[in-house]
Parts: C-alpha cells; structure tokens; sequence
C-alpha cells in the first residue's frame, strides 16, 4: 500500500480560498444590519458597498459599484490582514450638498503581497489589485 | 421634489431585438422652472455605450454594456450584477429637444431637458 501526500502548494490555495469564503461579510457588526434601512442617508453608519472578488494565477481582485465618486473621495486602508474600501458620496442640489459614506471590509489572504496592492477607479467601477506572493520556496529546517 | 416623469413599462424595442436581459438604474430626477435633470447610475459602463432616445415625450436611456470582468478571472464571491441598463421615463411636460443635453462621467450620466419656452410659467398682467 502507498500513501500519497497532497502537494503543499494546493493546500496554500484551498486555504486562501477558505478565508475568502468564511470571512465575505467580514467588517460588519451583524448580518441582519444588511437590511437596515437606517444604513442609508442620514446616519453616520456607512451603506455597505456590494463587491465581487475574483482571483486570477497571480492576483485576487475585489470590485466595488460607485457611481458618481471621485478618485478622491475614495479610501483604501489594510489593517490586520482586512482591506476597507470607504467612498464619500457627494450630492449636489442647487446651493445643497448631501453626502454620505460607502464602506466595505474584506479579508485579504495570507498569500497577499501587501506592499504591492493596487486600485483602478475607472466609469464607476473600483478594482483593487491585490497580487498574490511569489511561490513561497520550500524550507528545509536542519536538525542540530 | 418636482416630478417630471413617469417610468414607462414597455420593454425598450432595440433590448427585444437583442434578446439580452437589461436592468433598470437606480436614477433620480430634479427641476427647475427652465429645466428638468435626469440622474441615472450607470457603473461600469464606458461612455460610448450609453444612448439616449427622444420619442414623443418617451426618454429612453440604454446602455447594453457593462464592463464585466476577464474570462481569465475566476469568481470567488459575486453579489454585483453584470447585466446591462435600461430606463424609460414618459415626460409629463414640453420639451425642447433641440437643447437637450447629457453628460457622463465617473458612471453617472446626466440628462438636462430643457422646458419649452411655450411651457414655461408666465405672469399675465392684469389691466
């Protein structure tokens, strides 16, 4: 009888992947807050922002919808391993000028090459670039 | 707020032709006594995509394509929607459609429709 080991390098992306999944909604206080009609306009807890994440061979790409934002106003931060995308939304009417926030947070994977995460706002439509490490070498470790 | 429109049930013609299934927008209007402005919320659309009809008091916006992702990407998690955009809105007032003006930028088009000089409010002397 012979066993077989799985390769290591497809155990990495099963569990980069596994992060993706358990954590999607990851940032928020609670679920049920998604259908908080309060979230919107007139309160100072952001709407969250719907996303799409997809991944590539040498990237992970998370999409975000916002119309009407200028590159400006748009807020990228990582912290803890959790990226949070926040977009200020400025309406003008006449002499007026309503605004309220946008935020998501998404939990970036180990495999992420942090320093080189990047963000296109292009026709309303945010991606963010998040490059995934180069293979990571196998270690040997001696025994003394 | 002034409410220069109603929206308009019937399926734009062009999207039945093309058999492609189309959203409505999110949009808002706005008016003044010379103008109405139209905002709708198009994400992800390239400028060239969007037209703009004026058919007998029927404003019809539609842009059939949406920037989607590459079909190397491989989805992890989706929860936005590829489909394009469609929106009719049935004008309630005149307007002067030689004037009519739109602009798109940052995935927001906006739509002026000038009020016919006909249709404006006027003040009628007393003698």
């Amino acid at each position: 009888m012979k066993l077989t080991r799985p390769k290591p390098a497809n155990l990495a992306r099963v569990a980069d992947f596994d992060e993706w999944l358990r954590h999607p909604f990851a940032g928020f206080p609670a679920f049920t807050s998604l259908f908080d009609v309060g979230n919107f306009v007139g309160t100072n807890v952001p709407a969250r922002l719907a996303t799409d994440v997809y991944e590539d061979a040498d990237n992970f790409y998370a999409r975000f919808e916002i119309p009407g934002v200028k590159k400006e106003d748009v807020k990228l931060e990582l912290r803890d391993r959790m990226l949070t995308v926040t977009a200020e939304k400025r309406e003008k009417s006449g002499n007026d000028e309503q605004s309220y926030s946008l935020s998501r947070s998404v939990s970036v994977p180990d495999s992420v090459a942090e320093d080189r995460i990047s963000a296109k706002l292009e026709n309303g439509l945010l991606t963010v670039t998040l490059p995934k490490q180069e293979h990571r070498k196998p270690r040997t470790i001696e025994v003394n | 707020m002034t409410t220069c429109c109603t929206p308009s049930t019937t399926v734009p013609s062009t999207a039945a032709a093309n058999e492609q299934a189309l959203r409505k927008p999110r949009y808002s209007t706005s008016g003044t006594d010379q103008a109405y402005t139209i905002k709708v919320e198009l994400p992800g659309v390239p400028k060239d995509a969007v037209t703009i009809g004026f058919d007998q008091n029927v404003l019809t916006i539609q842009a059939a394509r949406r920037e989607t992702a590459p079909g190397s990407w491989k989805p992890l998690h989706r929860e936005l929607n590829d489909l394009g955009y469609a929106l009719r809105l049935r004008l309630n007032a005149a307007i002067d459609e030689d004037k009519l003006n739109a602009q798109f930028s940052d995935g927001v088009l906006i739509v002026t429709l000038p009020i016919r000089e006909a249709a404006k409010p006027r003040q009628i002397a007393v003698n």
